[in-house]
């Protein structure tokens, strides 16, 4: 079966935009932290090379699972490869390294003040949130002033928040491995499987999800021009401190018994578990706003185009893969690839629609559903006329 | 998508004026939290005590075992606030003692050898040998050597027992250097160690 081409490419060049001083603070922001805190990071790696292979090889497995995530949670709009790299290598490079020479000192800070007995239980906690919250949501700020138009909803911020979250997350768990293999008195690649262990099973993802919270928040603020100013500015903070809480009670030693054993695992899934519903929650208000976004951009389109079962079918992902599967029991796997074609070009006329495409542009979009459709048309007509469902 | 029909540009210095504002918000912001949260620590004195003689010190390692530090020997010395309670730093000018309690140490020699390294996380040409054994008088045992960077000399010690041990690192101007070891190898002859 022949794949019916593509009638709205993803953007190439959105991030190549000289004339944005964005921009060059971006590169500036990025070659500076290279400069300093990656030379640092590679010299500290050759004192430990096997431990960090072990983190690298686990961080990337890491990160290619949680990419796949955000990018499946994205249900509406995948956002440019390019600009999701923007954000991630901010949160890998920039925020991470901003973070480090931040933290030192506000680390020193609560020691200072606190004495040891306060900074061992409560300078991560402080420390933390403090610095890395705000440097990771910078990452989802310079995407939009990067390219705004690329930012159109509140699940947009989402999107780019986890990616500045997760390239941040998997530097600092390289970090970690170095300093653990470091300070470990036996065994380089046992500290580094140890550490990469101890990462999958405990806090993964805690990054994305909470930059993820308040990149939302972000994004509601520029996007949803329908509400008061004062509204998405209360949005965007409200988001802003829940991933800071979110951040705060996973660092700190609240819900965490004195005694280290099995009932501190059972602490962290607790905060986990928090942190979940709360990123879930957030998730969910960003899709449905999603699918009211679409379904409002669609309503005057005709039944050729999308009918009313067909957008109810497109809501969730499960919905899609319920109407994927009714096609294909009716018609076979061809049936199945045809019907997941079709949702994707219904989904590309919407988007042609938002972005005012060209007019030839939004035309092409609706001859891709009509060509998807007639060729359904052609696949069932031998079928039924042999009598088979 | 990239249908962004936009309305002339307005141009300031070559660049576009929109989003220029917010540009340089991002860039005052990151250099903020480079600047302010270690500027704002140096300037704060933390509340630094002085070593007095029969001061002890309570170390917990990292998982299993604690020691009890008798700091008679360093009387007179600063003991700034640590972050950790798995270490402590006592300082007197340039002079430097820092003590770890380290859990885990199955062998001892190979332990000395490695912990070192975390000189080489600030200074790559860290160089560090072995000299000879420690014993102490309460039974402590393990090795002395010592190791020079780019700027500093200085004496280092892994003395413990069963699985625990305290890595010491010394440095000090060469004309202290030896007081400040011999104060050092004090403290450690009489830490309690409890695995």
């Amino acid at each position: 079966m022949s794949r019916v081409p593509a009638a709205v490419s993803e953007a190439e060049r959105v991030v190549l935009r000289p004339r944005r001083l964005i921009f060059w603070v971006y590169l500036g922001l990025v070659g500076y932290s290279l400069a300093t805190f990656g030379v640092l990071m590679v010299r500290q790696a050759s004192v430990v090379p096997d431990a960090v292979v072990i983190a690298i090889v686990v961080q990337a497995v890491i990160g290619i699972v949680i990419y796949l995530l955000i990018r499946w949670l994205d249900l509406f709009e995948k956002e440019p490869r390019s600009l999701m790299a923007v954000a991630f290598v901010w949160g890998a490079v920039v925020a991470t390294a901003t973070a480090l020479q931040a933290n030192t000192g506000a680390i020193g800070l609560v020691t200072k003040l606190g004495g040891t007995a306060v900074s061992e239980r409560w300078a991560p906690a402080i420390a933390g949130p403090l610095t890395e919250e705000a440097l990771k949501l910078l990452g989802v700020v310079a995407v939009i002033l990067l390219a705004r138009e690329q930012v159109q909803r509140s699940l947009d911020g989402l999107v780019y928040g986890a990616l500045s979250g997760l390239g941040f997350e998997l530097v600092e768990n390289v970090l970690y491995a170095i300093n653990l293999a470091v300070l470990d008195p036996n065994s380089d690649k046992a500290a580094g499987i140890a550490i990469s262990l101890a990462r999958l099973f405990l806090g993964f993802g805690l990054h994305p999800m909470c930059t993820g919270m308040a990149g939302l928040g972000i994004a509601y603020a520029f996007t949803r021009t329908d509400r008061t100013r004062w509204q998405r500015i209360g949005v965007a903070v409200l988001l802003y401190l829940a991933g800071y809480a979110m951040h705060f009670l996973w660092n700190s030693p609240l819900l965490t018994p004195a005694e280290p054993g099995v009932s501190t695992l059972g602490s962290s899934a607790l905060k986990y578990g928090v942190l979940l519903v709360f990123f879930f929650l957030c998730y969910r208000y960003g899709a449905r706003f999603d699918f009211s976004w679409f379904a409002a951009t669609m309503k005057d389109e005709s039944p050729e185009i999308l009918t009313a079962a067909e957008l109810q079918a497109l809501r969730t992902r499960r919905s899609r893969r319920k109407a994927r599967r009714v096609a294909g029991l009716k018609f076979g796997t061809p049936g199945r690839h045809l019907a997941h074609e079709l949702q994707h070009a219904q989904l590309a006329v919407a988007l042609a629609r938002e972005c005012d495409a060209p007019p030839e542009v939004l035309d092409t979009a609706r001859q891709r559903v009509r060509a998807i459709r007639r060729k359904a048309a052609e696949w069932a007509m031998p079928r039924r006329a042999a009598g088979r469902p | 998508m990239e249908y962004d029909v936009r309305s002339a540009e307005t141009l300031r210095w070559g660049l576009e004026r929109r989003g220029q504002v917010g540009a340089l918000v991002v860039l005052a912001v990151v250099l903020l939290y480079l600047l302010v949260p270690k500027a704002v620590n140096a300037h704060v004195h933390g509340a630094e005590t002085t070593v007095e003689a029969g001061d002890h010190f309570m170390l917990d390692a990292i998982g299993d075992g604690s020691a009890k530090l008798d700091l008679s020997a360093l009387a007179g010395w600063t003991l700034p606030p640590s972050a950790s309670d798995d270490s402590v730093l006592v300082t007197r000018g340039d002079a430097k003692v820092s003590m770890r309690l380290v859990g885990n140490v199955r062998n001892p020699a190979l332990a000395f050898d490695r912990l070192p390294r975390v000189l080489r996380l600030s200074d790559p040409k860290a160089t560090w040998s072995r000299t000879g054994e420690f014993r102490g008088h309460r039974g402590l045992t393990g090795y002395r050597g010592e190791f020079t960077t780019s700027t500093r000399t200085g004496s280092l010690f892994l003395a413990g027992r069963d699985e625990t041990a305290l890595f010491v690192l010394v440095s000090a101007p060469s004309s202290e250097l030896e007081d400040a070891r011999d104060a050092a190898e004090t403290v450690l002859d009489t830490a309690e160690i409890n695995p």
